[in-house]
């Protein structure tokens, strides 16, 4: 895979999640407006400095978050169709501004993902002339998205509970879902959880194999991609789809490049 | 002493806890490792008992592109857990001192927020949060916080 081509891949995906995010806030506007839970009045007192507090307030305040998700918007249409490290830079610090107005309560780790995806985008775009960047940009991307499974599976397997079926029982159980046909379907078979457990081992503690050749980046991102959609169904995670689909071009790329069995 | 070792300085920067945003550039990157605690946010009001405040995440195939009510009921959640992490890290954690928390006030207004989008007639209105513990038989929840009672006009 050529670098441009995986760029465009990226970028496209980060900026189709960026609207998506903000549409999103934007429909739940209540929740953070003059009488919402996330008040700016009382989000601003763990801001420190009146200086800070000032500046955060020109962006953060109940109407000019809402013009800020507004210009995500329109910055996010412009990405899809043109890729500019400025835009990606600045798709970067609104997504950091949109953390900073919820205390980073919304989708934790999809955030984080999607911060990264930005800044390696970013720096990658930006001194795409600089041959070694765009490989330490993009080698860091594919490094922390091997990492993002193959920590997780490895902390799963030292848990006994996650070796046989109470874990992920314990998981779907959770009062916090509503009921759905398919997982009390999983529930009933002990068999079909204690295989979809070491489905989820397997996959997330072999995922590093991912980066020794094209197809099996290929092969891994495809298992992937149904894992994220099984887990935006189970556990409501959508937005871990495209956050973590915007980081794959950049292992799909260093495994083109790799590609130990050459 | 230097301008930076003065303790407004430190207390500006211990106070903002927001730098926490900058470990999404070295993630931890542990997702549903151990089935834990439960955190439920309850409230009561004066025509009500004690109700659960949050509705179920839903599970539905329309949420895999569009999920705007889940990621809300998951950025509360969230903030429950930033509130029992807050409350934890407290030396001294008297109930005065807990209600200045931010996360606290969160809370507050999200039980406030939350019963007025309900509907639900009141004039006084109290929360708690209990912690359950599902995997546990012989333990199967505490209360981990109760607010004192606030009266709707006080709170707006």
């Amino acid at each position: 895979m050529r670098l441009e081509l995986a760029i465009e891949i990226s970028a496209k995906l980060v900026a189709v999640l960026a609207m998506i995010q903000s549409l999103e806030f934007l429909a739940t506007r209540a929740s953070w407006g003059t009488s919402g839970a996330w008040r700016f009045d009382d989000l601003k007192q763990e801001w420190g400095s009146s200086l800070l507090e000032k500046l955060l307030w020109v962006f953060l305040n109940q109407n000019s978050f809402f013009i800020l998700q507004i210009l995500r918007i329109g910055l996010a249409s412009f990405v899809f169709y043109r890729i500019h490290w400025v835009a990606l830079l600045g798709l970067f610090l609104m997504h950091f501004l949109t953390l900073l107005r919820f205390r980073g309560s919304y989708n934790g780790g999809s955030d984080y993902m999607n911060l990264l995806v930005l800044i390696c985008l970013t720096v990658t775009v930006a001194f795409r002339e600089i041959k070694l960047v765009p490989w330490v940009a993009f080698g860091y991307l594919a490094i922390q998205l091997i990492l993002s499974y193959s920590k997780a599976g490895w902390m799963k397997l030292r848990i006994k509970s996650w070796r046989t079926t109470l874990a992920l029982e314990s998981f779907l159980r959770s009062s916090s879902y509503s009921e759905s046909f398919w997982v009390d379907r999983l529930l009933q078979s002990k068999k079909l959880l204690l295989g979809s457990s070491w489905a989820i081992l397997g996959f997330e503690l072999l995922f590093p194999l991912s980066i020794l050749h094209p197809k099996l980046a290929l092969g891994f991102m495809t298992v992937g991609f149904c894992f994220h959609l099984a887990n935006a169904y189970v556990f409501g995670l959508n937005r871990f789809i495209l956050s973590w689909l915007a980081a794959y071009p950049a292992l799909y790329f260093m495994a083109n490049h790799f590609n130990f069995f050459k | 002493m230097n301008d930076w070792m003065n303790p407004s300085f430190v207390k500006v920067i211990y106070s903002m806890r927001w730098l926490f945003l900058l470990r999404a550039f070295f993630p931890a990157w542990f997702f549903f490792i151990e089935p834990g605690v439960e955190l439920h946010l309850e409230a009561k009001t004066d025509q009500q008992s004690w109700f659960g405040v949050l509705r179920p995440i839903d599970r539905s195939i329309k949420n895999l592109v569009w999920g705007a009510e889940n990621n809300y009921l998951h950025a509360c959640r969230n903030s429950l857990e930033h509130l029992l992490q807050d409350v934890s890290e407290m030396e001294v954690p008297e109930d005065h001192l807990i209600e200045k928390l931010t996360s606290f006030r969160i809370i507050k207004n999200l039980v406030e927020f939350e019963l007025k989008q309900q509907n639900r007639d009141y004039q006084n209105f109290q929360f708690r949060i209990q912690a359950r513990y599902p995997q546990f038989q012989n333990r199967t929840h505490e209360i981990f916080l109760i607010s004192p009672v606030y009266r709707v006009e006080t709170c707006v």
